[in-house]
C-alpha cells in the first residue's frame, strides 16, 4: 500500500525550484548564450565544429582528457573504498583523527603540490634517489611528465573526494544487516559481498561520477606534470579564448558537454545510483533479494580465497590511501621555511621570510578573508538550495527527478573560462561585479551540483519510515525534515557544505574575472604565481592546512567534551564523519 | 532525538556575518585614480616601484593594481560597456588580437614631453593605438653548474641540439600554450641551418620534425614559473625564457647564462581599453612612463630596455650591457614577425600538437 508522505508533487517541484530557477538565470541562459557563438558567429556557421572533426589532434586531446579523467576515477573508486569501509568501521575516535588526513590535500595550492611531486618524483628525486642508492634501479624510474605523473597528482587531490563521499553513503547503511547475514550461515567476506557491497553502490556511482566530471576540468595538474600525450581540453580551450576565439571555445566545449553526458547515462545504467530512484516499494530503501544460496562454484572459491584477508586487506589499502594524501605536505612544509627564493629540496637554508610575507602582507591576509567570507556565504546559499532540492529529486517520479538532477549537475560539466565570462556578463547586468556576494554567487553555481551529488546519494538509502513514524506522531513535514531527516543525514549534509566550501575556496576562474581588486580571492593570488614563481605560497598552503586540521581538531574535542556530559549523540563536524550513526538507524 | 540549539545558533551566527559581509559597501574611493591590470609578480613590483609610486608621488594619482587574464578581461570588461580597467602591457600577437576586436582606445600624446614625442618616433614607437613600453628577448640560457667557465659552453640553437656535446635535459614551452609567441619554432629552424633573415614565413613542418629531435630529451612547460623553477632545482640544464626572468635569477643566486646569439627581440605595448573610465590621467600615467629617468630606473631594476632612446643618456654601462637593445646584444638578434604569428598561430599549434604528441 503507497502511503504519500508529502501530498502532491508540488510539494517537491517548490523544494527544487529555488535551485533550478538559480542555475537557468545565473549559468543555463548565459551559457547557451556563449555556446551558441558556435554555430552563429556572427552568422550561422558550420565552420567551428567542421575544423573539431577535421583536425586530428582535436580529437586525440578529447580521448586524452576522457581517458585520463576516467582512469583517474577509476582508481580513486578503487582507493576509496576499502579507505572510506575502513573509515565506517573501526574505532570511532581512531577514525576521527584519520579523517584529519583526508582533509589535508584539499587545502594545498595545485601549484606548490604539483611541485611538491616534481621534487618527488623527478629524475633526481626523492624517489628515484633513493632507488638509486638502494641498488634496486640503475636508472630513474620515469614518473613524471608523462601519464604515471599525472595520475598520481590527479589522484591525490580527488581521493578525498571519493573517500567522503563513500562515507556518507556507508554511513547509512544498517550495521546489524551483516550480523544478520552472517547468522545465516554466510561467512563475514561473503556477508560484506553479497549485502553491503550492492547498498553501496550508489555511492560508487555517484563518487565515480564526481571525480569524473571533477578531473575533466583539470588544466594545472596535467599541464605541469603531464607530457605531449597529456594535453586536456581545458588546456586547449585556454589558448583558444586568449586569442579570443569564443566560436571554437564554445564548440569544443559543446562537445565536451555531449561526452559527458553520455559517460553520466552510461554510469546510471551500470550502477543505477547516479542518486535517483526511491525503490517502488514506496519505503525509499532501495530494497533486493538476495538471491537464494546456490552461487556458482566460481564465486564461493572467490569467496574462501578473499575470507582470510577480509577486513585487513581493506584496512592495508585504507592506511596506504591515507599515507599517500599526506606525503605532498611532507615536501610542502620544509620548502615553506626554505631560503632559497625559488623551491629547492631539500632547502639549502632556513627562513621565516615567506611566513612574514603572507602575515605581515596586506595583499595576502585580503585575500585570505575575501576567499573565506565568499566560501562561507557560497556554502550556506548552496545548501539552502541543494538541501531541498536533493529531497524533492529523491521523492520525485524518476523522469522529472532525472532531469532536474542533470540540468543541477551540468555546470560541473562545463569549462570554467566559459562559466567565468557568462557569469561575469550577467552579473554585471546585475551591478554586482566585483562585490563578495557576486563571487559567492559566481561560486554557487559549482558548489551547488556538487552538494546535490553528495545529498541525493546519501538519501538513495534514507528509510522513509522514520519519517512515516514521526508523521504518525503528529509532526508536520516541515518539523519531521528538520528533527528526523536532517539529523540522519548529517554527515552527508556536512560533507556536501564542506565540498561547498572547498569549491569556493579552491576557484579560480571565475574569481579572476568577477572578484575585482575589491574582493580578490586567495586563488587569483595564487595563481601570479604561474607566471613568476613566488614561494609564499608554500607558506600560505601551510598554514591553511594547519589552521583547517587544528580547527577540526578542536571541534572533535569539543564534541567529546559534550558527549560525555550528555547522554544524546549531537553530531557536528568531523564527528559527524567517523561516529556511528544515532541509535535509530542501527 | 534531542535538539542540538548549539548547532543551530553556530549556522545562525555564520550566516549572519557572511550576510553582513556580503551587504557592506564596497569601499568607493573619490580620489584620482588609474586601474592597472598585470600579471603581479617580480614583474609588476618593479613596475610599482620604478613607475607607479614615483607617477603618484609626482602627481597624486594613484595606481591600483590588478591581476588576471589579459585578452579576455578586456573583451568582457569593454563588452560589459562600462569597463573599470584602464591600461596593461600586452605583447604583439595580443595587440593585434585586441586591435583586430575593436577593444582599444586611441592614444592622446598631448602630455608628452615634446623631447620624448621626438625621441619615440610616430608610426613604430608611438601608434595610435599603442605606445612601446619596453623591448625584451627571448632566448637560451644555460646553467653554469653545468657548464662553467673554462669549459665548452653553449652558443647557438645548433649547441642547443647537440645533446652529445652538451648533456642533460632541455626546458621548453610547449605548442600554442602562450599564444605563439615563444620561439621554438624559429628555435628549430636556426638549429637546423636557416639564417635568421631567411626565418618567415616559417616552414611548420621542418620546424616540427627538428623538435621531435630533441623531443625525448626535453621538459616542455606550461606555465612561466617552470623554466626558471628547472633551472634552478638542476632537473635541466639549459632553457628558453626572457632575458628578464634569466637576470632576477641570476640576482637571486642561480648561476644562469643567457646567450645572446639567436635570441629575439620583440616590443611590449601599453594599450588603453576603450572606454577606459579614468581616460585623461591614463594619459597622463603614459607620458609619464616615457620620460628617460623613469625608463632608466625600470631597465636598472628589471632588465627590461627602454622604448625611449634617450634613456640611454641615464644609463651606465655595465647597466646598459645587460639590456637588449644594447649594440654589441641587438646585433646578435632577430625580430619577432607578430604579423605572421597572427594569421598562423592556430595553424602553428595543431601542427606542432600533432607532431609532438604522434
Amino acid at each position: 500500500m503507497r502511503v504519500r508522505l508529502q501530498g502532491t508533487p508540488w510539494a517537491q517541484l517548490l523544494a527544487a525550484a529555488p535551485a533550478v530557477i538559480f542555475l537557468t538565470v545565473i549559468f543555463g541562459l548565459p551559457v547557451l548564450r556563449v555556446l551558441a557563438l558556435s554555430l552563429f558567429d556572427p552568422g550561422f556557421t558550420l565552420e567551428h565544429y567542421r575544423r573539431l572533426i577535421d583536425v586530428p589532434i582535436y580529437r586525440a586531446v578529447m580521448l586524452n582528457t576522457v581517458g585520463i579523467a576516467g582512469e583517474v576515477a577509476l582508481v580513486c573508486v578503487l582507493l576509496a573504498y576499502p579507505t572510506a569501509y575502513m573509515l565506517a568501521t573501526i574505532r570511532p575516535r581512531l577514525a576521527q583523527i584519520l579523517v584529519l588526513a583526508v582533509m589535508v590535500p584539499f587545502f594545498t595550492s595545485a601549484l606548490v603540490r604539483n611541485y611538491a611531486w616534481i621534487f618527488l618524483l623527478g629524475s633526481h628525486g626523492v624517489v628515484n634517489s633513493t632507488l638509486l642508492a638502494l641498488g634496486i634501479i640503475t636508472e630513474p624510474l620515469p614518473l613524471i611528465f608523462n601519464r604515471a605523473g599525472v595520475l598520481i597528482g590527479m589522484v591525490n587531490v580527488l581521493l578525498p573526494y571519493t573517500i567522503l563521499v563513500l562515507l556518507s553513503v556507508m554511513r547509512g547503511i544498517r550495521r546489524d544487516l551483516l550480523p544478520a547475514a552472517q547468522s545465516l550461515m554466510a561467512s563475514p567476506f561473503t556477508a560484506f559481498r553479497r549485502v553491503f557491497l550492492p547498498l553501496s553502490l550508489p555511492g560508487v556511482g555517484a563518487s565515480f561520477l564526481l571525480v569524473f566530471v571533477l578531473g575533466l576540468a583539470f588544466f594545472i595538474t596535467p599541464a605541469m606534470l603531464g607530457g605531449p600525450h597529456e594535453v586536456m581540453i581545458a588546456n586547449i580551450i585556454g589558448s583558444v579564448t586568449t586569442a579570443l576565439n569564443w566560436g571554437f571555445a564554445a564548440a569544443l566545449a559543446a562537445v565536451l558537454l555531449a561526452v559527458s553526458l553520455l559517460v553520466i547515462a552510461l554510469t546510471q545504467v551500470l550502477f543505477g545510483g547516479v542518486g535517483l530512484l526511491a525503490g517502488r516499494s514506496g519505503t525509499g530503501l532501495r530494497t533486493m533479494r538476495v538471491r537464494g544460496s546456490r552461487e556458482g562454484a566460481m564465486l564461493s572459491m572467490i569467496d574462501r580465497l578473499l575470507d582470510p584477508l577480509w577486513p585487513h586487506g581493506f584496512y592495508v589499502i585504507g592506511g596506504v590511501s591515507l599515507a599517500f594524501l599526506v606525503v605532498p605536505v611532507l615536501i610542502m612544509v620544509p620548502l615553506s621555511f626554505s631560503s632559497a627564493a625559488f623551491f629547492v629540496f631539500p632547502p639549502p637554508g632556513w627562513s621565516l621570510q615567506w611566513y612574514a610575507k603572507y602575515l605581515t602582507g596586506a595583499p595576502w591576509l585580503e585575500a585570505t578573508w575575501h576567499s573565506l567570507e565568499i566560501g562561507v556565504l557560497t556554502t550556506i546559499l548552496a545548501l539552502a538550495a541543494a538541501v531541498p532540492a536533493s529531497i524533492a529529486i529523491s521523492r520525485l517520479p524518476s523522469r522529472i527527478g532525472m532531469t532536474i538532477y542533470l540540468w543541477i549537475l551540468a555546470p560541473l560539466i562545463m569549462p570554467s573560462i566559459i562559466i567565468a565570462v557568462a557569469v561575469f556578463y550577467v552579473l554585471g547586468q546585475l551591478d554586482l561585479n566585483y562585490t563578495v556576494l557576486g563571487v559567492a554567487l559566481g561560486h554557487m553555481i559549482l558548489a551547488l551540483p556538487i552538494a546535490t551529488v553528495v545529498l541525493t546519494a546519501a538519501l538513495r538509502n534514507f528509510d522513509r519510515n522514520l519519517e512515516r513514524a514521526a508523521t504518525s506522531l503528529g509532526a508536520g513535514p516541515l518539523r519531521t525534515i528538520r528533527r528526523v531527516t536532517l539529523p540522519i543525514l548529517a554527515t552527508a549534509v556536512f560533507t556536501a557544505g564542506l565540498f561547498a566550501f572547498l569549491q569556493s575556496f579552491d576557484e579560480l576562474l571565475i574569481a579572476l574575472f568577477v572578484s575585482g581588486i575589491n574582493a580578490g580571492t586567495l586563488p587569483k593570488k595564487m595563481w601570479e604565481s604561474l607566471q613568476e614563481l613566488d614561494p609564499t605560497i608554500a607558506a600560505v598552503s601551510t598554514v591553511l592546512v594547519t589552521f583547517s586540521i587544528a580547527i577540526l581538531g578542536a571541534s572533535l574535542a569539543l564534541q567529546r567534551l559534550g558527549k560525555r556530559r550528555t547522554t544524546g549523540t549531537g553530531e557536528l563536524g568531523a564527528f559527524a564523519l567517523a561516529s556511528d550513526a544515532p541509535e535509530e538507524a542501527r | 532525538m534531542r535538539e542540538n540549539r548549539s548547532q543551530l545558533s553556530i549556522i545562525i551566527a555564520c550566516a549572519t556575518v557572511a550576510l553582513f559581509a556580503a551587504l557592506s559597501p564596497s569601499a568607493r574611493a573619490d580620489d584620482r585614480k588609474i586601474v592597472y591590470v598585470g600579471i603581479g609578480g617580480p614583474t609588476q613590483e618593479a613596475l610599482r616601484k620604478a613607475l607607479f609610486e614615483p607617477f603618484t608621488k609626482e602627481t597624486g594619482i594613484q595606481v591600483v593594481e590588478d591581476t588576471g587574464l589579459g585578452a579576455e578581461r578586456v573583451q568582457a570588461e569593454v563588452q560589459s560597456g562600462h569597463p573599470t580597467i584602464d591600461v596593461m602591457t600586452i605583447g604583439a600577437s595580443a595587440y593585434s588580437t585586441l586591435l583586430a576586436k575593436d577593444l582599444l582606445a586611441p592614444i592622446d600624446y598631448k602630455y608628452y614631453d615634446p623631447a620624448d614625442l621626438k625621441s619615440m618616433p610616430e608610426g613604430t614607437t608611438r601608434q595610435k593605438f599603442s605606445v612601446g613600453s619596453i623591448f625584451s628577448s627571448l632566448g637560451m640560457a644555460y646553467s653554469k653548474k653545468a657548464f662553467p667557465d673554462g669549459g665548452p659552453q653553449p652558443a647557438s640553437w645548433a649547441d642547443f641540439w647537440d645533446v652529445k656535446k652538451f648533456p642533460g635535459k632541455r626546458t621548453m614551452p610547449y605548442c600554442g600554450v602562450l599564444e605563439g609567441s615563444w620561439p621554438i619554432a624559429e628555435a628549430a629552424l636556426m638549429a637546423d641551418g636557416v639564417s635568421k633573415d631567411k626565418l618567415y614565413p616559417l616552414d611548420m613542418d621542418r620546424a616540427v620534425k627538428k623538435l621531435k629531435e630533441l623531443a625525448p630529451d626535453v621538459i616542455w612547460w606550461k606555465n612561466t614559473s617552470q623554466p626558471g623553477q628547472y633551472m634552478a632545482s638542476g632537473e635541466a640544464v639549459m632553457d628558453l625564457d626572457s632575458v628578464g626572468r634569466t637576470n632576477n635569477l641570476i640576482k637571486t643566486g642561480v648561476p644562469l647564462q643567457f646567450v645572446w646569439n639567436g635570441a629575439n627581440i620583440f616590443g611590449d605595448r601599453w594599450i588603453v581599453v576603450k572606454g577606459a573610465p579614468h581616460h585623461d590621467d591614463v594619459m597622463r600615467f603614459l607620458a609619464f612612463v616615457a620620460k628617460p629617468q623613469i625608463q632608466a630606473d625600470l631597465a636598472k631594476l628589471i632588465g627590461y630596455a627602454p622604448s625611449n632612446p634617450r634613456a640611454y643618456d641615464v644609463l651606465d654601462k655595465t647597466e646598459a650591457m645587460r639590456l637588449v637593445t644594447y649594440p654589441e646584444n641587438v646585433t646578435q638578434t632577430w625580430p619577432t614577425n607578430p604579423e605572421w604569428w597572427s594569421a598562423n598561430v592556430q595553424k602553428w599549434t595543431e601542427t606542432c600538437l600533432n607532431g609532438l604528441s604522434g
